[in-house]
């Protein structure tokens, strides 16, 4: 109850009201859930996570273990909360957890009841039987007990801030030491101070982040802190990003984090209001009551007095043999058997240093018997510790462990003594044998409030010191980080870059339906008046066999290779030759991995003597110019060659079909378009629209065929210029889809679809590309390995069918057969017949062709016929045009 | 071996739980065994506990350097599939799976497998096309496999957000029914106590310090408790297989990573099938205590450091909160690694090494959980038999200078 | 307030060279390649971005791309040296104004407080999920990123989106010194 003294954080002036399980409650601005819950008189706040024993407020800070609710409603309810770092507002509403039907009667304490069922790892010895059982039958029993709070079930309204800072001193911990310590690094630099709480004040020219947990050291002296911006201020009054991130990189780290007062282990320990003794004082210092009108201390405390001050009977008592009560303590037997009434116990344990942000990096810890608990080894290599998480806590060995029921150790996960006694007779010895067997340390807390007392009764066990047993490995985070913070900016739409082609918009003002191609966006097809995938794909595909369609093909990779060396490099990159390529010309290449097989594939020319432009697919530019490099600079650097992305610089718009000549009279000058003139497979400059472009005439569609290169900054104007010199021509644009189809009929292979990292050249055809007198080259030792030789190798066919198959049909030999030859990669309606067709991969797939197969899909099968997988234009006559 | 049962439970709980003995007995080191099993994970403690159930050799040791299940056993996001592409693949992973289905009763020790179904996501045409590659060749292979459409997926994962609003929208996925998670400590300790059961001396705290060779063989050990001499040698130590091989002085094509995994606080349950996504990289599923359990992909740069950076964790909070919207108030409990050993083609190694009586099974990867029982049972007959087991055989280290590669990168799902 | 604009196309040049050679070739006064990492040099209209030890980046306002490849490439006749036309590889977006650096702390990890930044400087680093070629041309502070133009759509969405949500940061009281 509330008393005058004390209450240095709250304003007794104003009154606010909260509702608890639907009760309206009053407290005062500056309390926390946890203070004005007590402050009315309420300890029992949940239930525990297994035998759903009544619990209450066991401390005053991130610490806490029991005091778990549910805060705020809707789509804004935060389950887990802990009632201690909960700053009340006028309007909260909080609810309690894991109790059924309510926190007072709550049928889950059956299990309390049987508790001697269920100690520690009972189901592992338990549910036995088959795979079935388990997951039809004790699973979802299993399950729906477990958790504490309820999922929320809405997206989440807040937002999210991440920043990144950078410090000379930071400072973890905004006690007196650390304050001192952060005044004294002015002269060093910035200096950032960092605090968990709410009422550090503010310290000249040190930039104070208050409400912020530091919660994780990273290497390199990284530390994640999160900052609760809103989450003190009512719904209504929030404005802003609702907790931010904060991302510190310090040249120096100094940690003032402080220490926890450790609980004592004794039957029924875990009653309502049996709390830690300093938790007492905080409550009565910061929040002006007292937690009982008749308290017993256990262990030297100097709390005793003030907490007479203020009204309350203190029974000082060495030990307690175990405590009593229902849902709240009404009393205890001290170490002498003597039995005192009380309503309130606090508990002076010794002091753990908190020295998590140090061990989470490697930092090493010590036994220290003096005052019984672990101290972190100096390293000056590593974050500073001061004050009390350096060890600089009282030496006061806390009064040893009382075996008997209910005497926990691990409030939340409700682990006891004899758990703990247990998994030693059962030799899970090693302390993260006896973490997750009992779950000890395991809960929200992290074993804050647990961990020590464990390790003690462990090493007892043992008959060692608690030195030998050691810690568990100390994990972010020091208290759990909401995944919206983590998360921060880069979320939804921004989870991955989006790219776009300088035409992106005229795209998507015709309707276009777009492709993700790895980050790009790509049309897929142009449906036009109502029309299908299908329908559109027919109209594309025919314009581009009969008349002229163009498609923005931007996004190829295209690397800029130059230098004395570019030929030699290039030939020791792919596999096929270059010195030999004349200026003006082009050639298609293939570059295989150190294994063999097909890694890109795609058209380079030579743009001068010591000048080449390579061309990679969409999804490979990146990595392309990654593996050049890495090679460049690793196995030849001795080559004098330079490579540059200008992937975005050039812009490219396909032109092609049997009138795609006929299109760039009306708008290229400069360049004699005729045949004879410009052959395929070559390039040459001119203008279009008053800007330069490049043509080079590649098809990937088996039709005559130009890609217009330019300048990224004049694409449009461009494309446009095509677009209205094609239009009495009926030029159409096209997608990927069509695309697909187009190049599919000729057996072009699309890398990442024909191949798969286990295809090499000859498998697919190429073996003519592979140059026979090159001394050297990515991935010749490999083609010469046993298994690159064998004539059982998949081989690229064709195939027709009657009806169509799926991309990913697996391929065998008789109807009822299972044995796999190979599977579909691509399929098809024809481009102007629509007749369906495909390219597969098949064992042996060229002794095949004129016999058939069965394709296997979606749990049907349906015959089909081996064939060449060119099934357009063979001689190339078109494409020659 | 004292047979666990409700009934032995509910006597011990009258008597105070004082007469459970030891899951494990903790041998002291012999001077000499026929088999040394080196790795006191899952798959090494199978290893040891096939060798005595099913070769009758039970002179058998296992060296861990710390506490058994300590290394990536104890780390992993329990996932337990065999959904993978190529037919040995499928048949190893499957064969482990089928071992799943049995193991708690084999083991007398609840491994809690639970078959809720592994859900693999597909976001563009190109993994629908190698999702529908992979259910078509599965259920050729005997493995059941589904595909599903997007209306399907929501069906049987209603919290995912499969709406065309997304960066890259759900258009599809794959479904294996009999696949899900099991308790990884549990398998470990399983299999620890009945191999123990069975006379397997489990030795812990036994680091090996260096491999005693005699031309082509091995002869003994070197460890941090003295010598042991081995008649045959079996290395089951992922993360660190290479720094074994270089004591045993040959070579191993893998390269060790960190591979983070973070849990979030328990809440109820809200999940009830394992969720996997190249694409948006992630993978999700929530144990039966109610922690969502979340991993994604390793740290680019080589470590043994069992812990990883941040950004890898930001960019799968990233993943998780497009694919659950719902989940964005759920805070993360804690985040760990563990080492895992790549090989070339995402596929382990398993089998002879140039050094007779040395074996080696490693190359896991990322993968390494759910074949547990499988790896262990064929490990088992290689090093009892001087042979490979059939399902091991394609396996072998050789393949990497045949070129007969098995290439399971898009089934490890784990970004590379 | 602060503000992303979009700033016009500028001619944009790669010089790659070894620094030895700048010593050696005959460079006109307007043309000066910073030697130290991290520094861009502005004559008029023209900025020398030091963007790695063999590679500056060359932004030009003025559309003379023509005339100044051909220079270049005329002083550099006779080394290893690659003068490559990159103008359409990447956008000018300009982030100034109040909140500027705090928009900037968001979307980057590098320190831009001064020393360690400051008008003059130039690096190339993550921007958002981006790769992007940062500069800071005065001292309010103003900076202008160079972003690979297929994801400048991306990266000013994502630029405006992070200001929507800035507030005054906790504590932001001005360093010392």
């Amino acid at each position: 109850m509330r008393v005058a003294l004390g209450g240095t954080r709250i304003d007794r002036s104003r009154t606010i009201h909260f509702r608890f399980d639907g009760r309206t409650l009053a407290g005062h601005p500056g309390d926390t859930l946890a203070s004005a819950l007590l402050a009315n008189g309420i300890h029992l706040v949940g239930r525990s996570f297994k035998y759903h024993r009544p619990r209450g407020i066991l401390s005053a800070g991130a610490e806490e273990p029991n005091a778990l609710v549910t805060i705020g409603e809707g789509a804004f309810a935060e389950p887990n909360s802990r009632a201690t770092m909960v700053e009340l507002y006028d309007g909260l509403v909080a609810r309690s957890q894991n109790a059924w039907p309510s926190l007072g009667h709550d049928l889950g304490a059956v299990t309390g009841i049987a508790s001697r069922l269920f100690p520690a790892g009972f189901y592992y010895k338990t549910f036995l039987g088959s795979s079935r059982t388990w997951t039809g039958l004790y699973e979802p029993l299993i399950r729906r007990m477990a958790g504490l709070g309820p999922a929320p079930t809405a997206a989440d309204p807040d937002a999210y801030d991440k920043v990144h800072a950078h410090c000379e001193t930071l400072v973890v911990g905004g006690g007196a030491a650390g304050r001192a310590a952060a005044l004294e690094a002015l002269g060093q630099g910035r200096v950032i101070l960092i605090d968990e709480g709410v009422a550090t004040p503010p310290l000249d020219g040190v930039r104070l982040l208050n409400r912020t947990t530091a919660f994780g050291c990273y290497d390199d002296n990284l530390v994640m802190a999160v900052e609760r911006v809103n989450d003190h201020l009512p719904p209504g009054e929030r404005r802003g990003p609702r907790q931010r991130l904060w991302q510190i990189r310090a040249k120096r780290i100094v940690l003032a984090t402080g220490a926890h007062q450790q609980p004592l282990v004794f039957p029924n320990n875990d009653l309502p209001a049996i709390m830690i003794a300093s938790a007492g004082l905080t409550y009565l210092r910061d929040f002006g009551l007292l937690v009982g009108r008749r308290i017993v201390m256990v262990g030297s405390s100097d709390a005793a007095d003030e907490l007479r001050a203020a009204g309350a009977q203190v029974i000082e008592v060495a030990a307690i043999a175990a405590a009593h009560g229902r849902k709240r303590v009404a009393s205890v037997t001290d170490g002498q058997g003597t039995r005192h009434r009380c309503d309130a116990v606090l508990m002076a344990g010794g002091w753990q240093p908190a020295v998590h942000l140090h061990s989470q990096i490697g930092g090493r810890l010590s036994f220290d018997p003096a005052r019984h608990c672990f101290v972190p080894v100096v390293d000056p290599s590593r974050a500073r510790l001061i004050g009390a998480c350096a060890g600089d806590v009282p030496v006061d060995r806390p009064s040893a462990p009382v075996a008997g029921p209910n005497a926990f150790v691990d409030f939340q996960n409700d682990v006891t003594l004899a758990d703990i006694d247990l998994a030693t007779r059962e030799g899970f010895v090693s302390v993260e044998h006896l973490k997750r067997y009992t779950t000890t340390g395991m809960a929200t807390d992290q074993g804050k409030l647990s961990n020590l007392n464990a390790i003690t009764r462990l090493a007892h066990n043992l008959g060692g010191a608690p030195g030998s047993v050691g810690t568990t490995t100390f994990r972010p985070p020091y208290t759990p980080v909401t995944f919206g913070a983590l998360a921060a900016h880069d979320r939804d739409q921004f989870i991955d870059p989006t790219r776009t082609t300088p035409m992106h918009d005229w795209h998507v003002g015709q309707g276009a339906v777009f492709e993700d191609v790895g980050q790009w966006k790509r049309p897929r097809y142009f449906p036009r008046d109502g029309e299908d995938m299908r329908a559109a794909v027919r109209r594309e595909c025919r314009a581009v066999r009969r008349g002229v369609g163009v498609l923005d093909a931007s996004t190829l990779g295209k690397i800029d290779v130059r230098g004395p060396d570019a030929a030699s490099f290039l030939n020791l990159i792919y596999a096929n030759g270059w010195s030999k390529l004349p200026v003006g010309r082009c050639r298609y290449g293939v570059m295989l991995g150190e294994d063999g097989m097909v890694f890109d594939d795609g058209v380079s020319a030579r743009i001068a003597e010591h000048q080449f432009l390579t061309f990679t697919t969409t999804g490979n530019a990146a990595r392309v110019l990654d593996h050049m490099e890495d090679y460049h600079q690793t196995e030849w650097p001795h080559l004098k060659v330079w490579l540059n992305s200008v992937t975005e610089h050039w812009a490219a718009a396909v032109v092609t079909g049997p009138l795609a000549r006929d299109v760039l009279r009306e708008v290229v000058s400069d360049v004699d378009l005729s045949a004879a003139a410009f052959p395929h497979l070559s390039w040459r400059e001119g203008r279009i629209a008053g800007h330069k472009v490049r043509l080079y005439r590649i098809s990937f569609t088996g039709e005559l065929s130009f890609e217009v290169h330019c300048d990224s900054r004049f694409a449009r104007p461009i494309w446009e210029a095509l677009l209205a010199a094609g239009e009495r021509f009926g030029i159409t644009p096209y997608g990927t889809e069509a695309m697909h189809v187009l190049r599919a009929e000729k057996a072009y292979v699309i890398i990442g679809q024909e191949t798969d990292g286990t295809v090499a050249p000859d498998d697919l055809g190429l073996s003519w590309v592979v140059s026979k007198s090159k001394p050297d080259f990515i991935g010749k030792r490999s083609l010469a390995r046993p298994e690159l030789q064998r004539p059982d190798r998949k081989q690229l066919v064709g195939l027709t069918m009657d009806a169509f198959v799926d991309e990913g049909a697996q391929l065998t030999a008789g109807a009822a057969d299972t044995v796999m030859l190979g599977h579909v990669t691509s399929s098809y309606p024809g481009a102007v017949d629509e007749k369906p067709f495909a390219l597969a991969l098949v064992t042996g797939g060229r002794q095949r062709i004129g016999t058939s197969l069965y394709a296997h899909f979606g749990g049907r099968s349906l015959r089909c016929n081996v064939t060449d997988p060119v099934f357009y234009d063979p001689e190339g006559v078109r494409l020659h045009g | 071996m004292r047979r666990y049962s409700v009934l032995a439970l509910l006597r011990e709980s009258l008597t105070g739980h004082r007469g459970w003995e030891r899951a494990w007995e903790d041998a002291t080191p012999k001077s000499e065994y026929d088999v040394v099993i080196i790795g006191g994970g899952g798959h090494g403690l199978a290893t040891a506990y096939y060798l005595a159930g099913q070769h009758g050799i039970t002179n058998i040791a296992v060296l861990e350097k710390g506490w058994i299940g300590g290394g990536n056993t104890g780390r992993n996001t329990t996932i337990v599939r065999s959904n993978y592409l190529w037919d040995e693949s499928a048949r190893l992973y499957d064969h482990a799976v089928k071992l799943w289905e049995g193991l708690t009763d084999d083991l007398n020790y609840n491994v809690m497998f639970s078959q809720r179904g592994v859900l693999n996501l597909a976001h563009t045409l190109g993994d629908v096309r190698e999702g529908q590659r992979r259910v078509n060749a599965l259920q050729l292979n005997g493995v059941d496999s589904e595909w599903l459409d997007t209306a399907a997926v929501k069906r049987f994962c209603p919290p995912l957000d499969v709406g065309a609003h997304a960066r890259y929208p759900v258009l599809g996925g794959t479904l294996q029914r009999r696949a899900g998670t099991a308790r990884h400590d549990a398998v470990a300790w399983g299999y620890a106590r009945a191999a123990s059961a069975r006379g397997v001396d489990i030795i812990q705290n036994c680091e090996v310090t260096g491999l005693v060779r005699d031309g082509a063989r091995v002869t003994a050990i070197d460890t941090s408790r003295g010598r042991i001499r081995a008649g045959k040698v079996g290395m089951a130590v992922a993360g660190h297989s290479s720094v074994l091989a270089d004591m045993a002085g040959f070579r191993l094509p893998v390269e060790s990573h960190t591979l983070q995994a973070l849990v979030s606080e328990p809440i109820k349950p809200v999940l009830d099938c394992v969720v996997m996504s190249n694409a948006v990289h992630v993978y999700v599923s929530q144990s039966d205590k109610g922690e969502l359990v979340i991993g994604a992909g390793i740290d680019e740069y080589l470590s043994y450091a069992q812990r990883g950076s941040f950004p890898v964790i930001e960019h799968q909070m990233g993943a998780l909160l497009a694919l659950f919207p719902s989940f964005s108030r759920l805070r993360m409990l804690r985040s760990w690694g563990g080492t895992v050993d790549i090989s070339p083609d995402a596929s382990p190694i398993i089998g002879r090494t140039p050094i007779d009586n040395l074996y080696i099974n490693c190359g896991w990867g990322t993968g390494g959980f759910k074949a547990t029982p499988g790896s262990g049972h064929v490990f088992a007959h290689t090093i009892a038999r001087g042979e490979p087991h059939p399902l091991a055989a394609p396996f072998a280290l050789d393949r990497f200078t045949s070129g007969r590669l098995i290439d399971e990168h898009g089934a490890a799902a784990v970004a590379h | 307030m602060v503000e992303i604009t979009r700033l016009p196309d500028a001619t944009l040049i790669t010089v790659r060279c070894s620094p030895a050679v700048l010593d050696k070739a005959d460079l006109p006064a307007g043309l000066i390649f910073p030697r130290d990492a991290n520094r861009f040099a502005t004559v008029e209209t023209r900025r020398i971005l030091w963007a790695g030890p063999d590679d500056w980046m060359i932004v030009d306002e003025r559309d003379a791309a023509p005339d100044l490849l051909a220079v270049l490439e005329e002083i550099f006749a006779t080394h290893h040296v690659a003068v490559v036309d990159v103008s359409g590889n990447r956008v000018r977006l300009r982030v100034s104004g109040r909140g500027a650096r705090e928009l900037m702390n968001r979307a980057c990890a590098l320190d831009l407080e001064p020393p360690s930044f400051a008008t003059g400087h130039c690096a190339a680093t993550f921007v958002a999920r981006t790769q992007a070629l940062v500069m800071q041309v005065d001292d309010t502070p103003c900076y202008e990123l160079l972003v690979r133009r297929s994801f400048a759509s991306y990266l000013a969405d994502w630029l405006v989106t992070a200001a929507r949500g800035l507030e005054p940061l906790t504590g932001a009281q001005p360093f010392p010194g």
